[in-house]
């Protein structure tokens, strides 16, 4: 009887640790906004989202998953990382051909950095859910 | 907007500094001072680095 309260405790504490990182990933700041970090979570939620807008006007391209292109596939785990944004985009049909554009290249970018920089997030959002900081 | 590389460089070394400065430090005076640093850094180097090229051709 004690060992299963134990359990599930424990399954519970795993559950809501869970729930920020998700959270994170799905909206940049989300975490924090679950974790009640709200400035934080706005200045995150406007850098990596104002990132990311940019990027799509920029006309950046998005990498795809090429298991054959190791870079490619690196490429869209970044891009993968920016979570909503990234699915909205990608529902909503964005597709650029490849262009030889320095803008466009440096949409690019952007759009990578940005889902690299919601990775930055979501660390920051365990951090606070495991008590490593305020 | 985006038409100059300067202009995109600065953008870029905003929100960078910006999402640096929130999550590396502990206290909202500590993480406004890096992101300062940080977005400092990014434009010394972005306009450094050039510079430093143009003259190690030489």
């Amino acid at each position: 009887m004690a060992s299963k309260e134990v359990a599930s405790a424990q399954s519970s504490k795993v559950a809501l640790r869970l729930a920020p990182l998700i959270a994170a990933w799905l909206v940049p700041g989300g975490g924090h906004f679950w974790l009640r970090r709200s400035g934080r979570g706005a200045i995150l939620l406007a850098s990596v989202g104002l990132m990311f807008v940019s990027g799509l006007v920029m006309r950046g391209r998005f990498f795809e998953l090429a298991p054959s292109d190791i870079v490619e596939t690196l490429g869209f785990l970044g891009d993968f990382c920016s979570g909503l944004f990234y699915l909205a985009a990608k529902f909503a049909g964005y597709a650029v051909p490849v262009s030889a554009s320095p803008i466009a290249d440096y949409g690019t970018k952007f759009l990578l950095v940005a889902g690299l920089l919601n990775v930055l997030c979501i660390l920051d959002a365990y951090d606070i859910a495991v008590g490593n900081k305020d | 907007m985006f038409s100059s590389h300067f202009t995109v460089a600065v953008l870029f070394a905003l929100f960078t500094s910006a999402v640096f400065g929130v999550t590396s430090k502990n206290t909202d005076r500590e993480r406004l001072h890096y992101g300062m640093w940080v977005f400092a850094l990014f434009l010394l180097i972005t306009l450094g680095a050039p510079w430093f090229m143009f003259f190690l051709r030489w």
